[in-house]
């Protein structure tokens, strides 16, 4: 059993947890979705994996951050010091990790530019490819950041010439919405980084 | 940096403005007036502002016809703040929401807070590139409005109160009417219903008849479009877009009663800077909102506050608006 937390300070939460059903039983994967609003939540489960959702990450800062739950100090502190971490950051997820704003290091080398394209009006849907694939998917850039700077070694999706998606060891950030498409290829990389970290339970 | 050519891009479709409202689940709408307010909110952890030259209790206490914010009031909102930027347009005013579109705006509220330019019909909503969020009073709204193409849907409750009760009864009518769909066996006279929000032309024409064309296409088209909707809301026991509650909550208990009604999240219009220390009862909406379930920490969101705004009986009222659209 995988067990997958969801950082659900706001935002596309749902579309997550549908999107990891569907990546798992596509592997045939048993995951348990566990849902991460507080610092206990995070320290009584252990976790093969986390997810930060896409949103406002002002608003992540304001609720998960002192004045709020305080929960977004551990998640940091915990990626820290597990480099290794299976984690999926979407959009402001990505955000947050490439800035955490809590006085210490960046979580992922990569610099993102918040709202990079511009606003609502000039949201797309871009067609992403991955490095070692034929394949391409159409995603949904929404209101989206954009990497001011990542490592060509690290750039894992573009769409053109662009990288949109990042990954540093297991550290997955995209700048799009993987969860509001129908290819769930980037919650199986989390899912299979997941497995190979903890215990792997074929259903 | 190489770069995407945007102009080549795909925009407007579905996918991405139903996808923009998602990203506003769980969070707070505020009103706001001006640059100054919506620095207030950003700093609060709003998710989105709305800009308004007047929020609804000092649009409701000056009367009159409200119209569509002043473009120089919204621009300067646009200009300064980094959450999205939502404004209003008139019900069934299609010009106003082109306006607004220009000007850049994030997503357009097609709201009763403003008095409705069309006796007939709400915005061909799916003739714009930008999402927009419509108010409902009950399932029957809620389908039109989606079927409209509306990407978000708010219960109205009664704008400019203070008071929650008119929120709690649309959530309870949508989640009653959702449940009542389930399990009828009788469909299509449901569909039938919904549909006679569209025959309003019937009892203000002289000859007594439905017109076959409407903004939205044939009668006929937007029949199938409603079935369609309704069959989602059928199947998955829900809205099939993000819902938030609206009109009327002005504390962060209210904020928490709405969540656990199983809303998205809420707007919050005049009862944030109608209240006593409006920086401090944002924050507390916000945290409350976020941690609905949790008692503690909404008591010590509803500590964080000073002087709510001051309420209205909704049976006092000259102007329901919640009565507004259709």
């Amino acid at each position: 059993m995988l067990e997958i937390g969801l950082v659900m300070l706001q935002g596309s939460r749902q579309a997550h947890i549908d999107a990891i059903r569907r990546a798992s039983e596509r592997m045939g994967f048993e995951v348990n979705i566990r849902e991460i609003r507080t610092p206990d939540d995070l320290l009584e489960s252990t976790l093969h994996a986390l997810i930060l959702p896409g949103g406002e990450s002002t608003t992540m800062r304001k609720v998960g951050g002192q004045g709020g739950t305080g929960v977004l100090e551990h998640i940091y502190r915990e990626l820290r010091e597990k480099p290794n971490f299976p984690v999926l950051a979407t959009c402001a997820g990505a955000i947050l990790l490439a800035d955490p704003q809590d006085g210490g290091p960046s979580i992922i080398k990569a610099t993102v530019d918040r709202n990079g394209w511009g606003r609502q009006i000039d949201s797309f849907l871009g067609t992403v490819s991955l490095n070692d694939q034929d394949e391409h998917f159409e995603c949904a850039f929404i209101r989206a950041p954009r990497f001011t700077s990542a490592s060509k070694e690290c750039t894992i999706a573009k769409v053109g010439d662009e990288p949109v998606g990042v990954r540093e060891n297991n550290l997955i950030a995209l700048t799009f919405h993987p969860e509001l498409s129908t290819s769930t290829i980037f919650h199986e990389m989390l899912l299979e980084a997941a497995a190979a970290n903890g215990d792997r339970v074929k259903a | 940096m190489a770069s995407i050519d945007l102009g080549s891009m795909k925009h407007g479709q579905e996918l991405l403005k139903r996808g923009f409202a998602t990203m506003q689940e769980g969070g707070v709408i505020m009103d706001v007036v001006n640059a100054e307010e919506a620095a207030i909110a950003e700093e609060s952890g709003a998710v989105a502002v709305m800009a308004l030259e007047r929020v609804p209790a000092d649009i409701r206490s000056a009367g009159g016809v409200a119209r569509m914010s002043h473009p120089d009031m919204i621009k300067g909102i646009l200009e300064t703040t980094t959450i999205p930027v939502m404004a209003k347009a008139r019900i069934g005013h299609e010009d106003e929401a082109r306006v607004l579109q220009s000007l850049g705006v994030d997503m357009i509220d097609e709201s009763e807070v403003l008095t409705p330019a069309d006796p007939f019909y709400h915005i061909n909503k799916k003739a714009f590139d930008i999402p927009f969020v419509c108010g409902c009073t009950n399932l029957g709204e809620a389908v039109r409005r989606i079927s409209e193409g509306a990407a978000m849907i708010r219960t109205k409750g009664e704008a400019g109160t203070g008071n929650v009760v008119s929120a709690v009864q649309h959530s309870r009518i949508v989640t009653a009417e959702i449940e009542h769909l389930r399990e009828s066996d009788n469909f299509e006279s449901i569909v039938d219903v919904i549909m006679e929000g569209y025959h309003r032309v019937k009892s203000a024409t002289s000859l007594g008849f439905i017109p076959k064309m409407t903004p939205f296409g044939s009668m006929d088209d937007l029949r199938r479009e409603v079935e369609s909707v309704t069959e989602d809301v059928k199947e998955l026991g829900r809205l099939p877009v993000v819902t938030f509650s609206a009109g009327g909550i002005s504390t962060p208990a209210d904020a928490a009663l709405m969540m656990r009604q199983g809303m998205d999240g809420v707007f919050v219009g005049s009862g944030i800077f109608k209240s006593s220390d409006p920086q401090r009862t944002a924050e507390a909406i916000v945290l409350a909102t976020h941690s609905y379930n949790d008692p503690e920490a909404v008591a010590e969101a509803s500590a964080m506050i000073g002087e709510p705004m001051p309420g209205l009986e909704i049976e006092t009222l000259a102007v329901r608006m919640e009565d507004r659209g259709w």
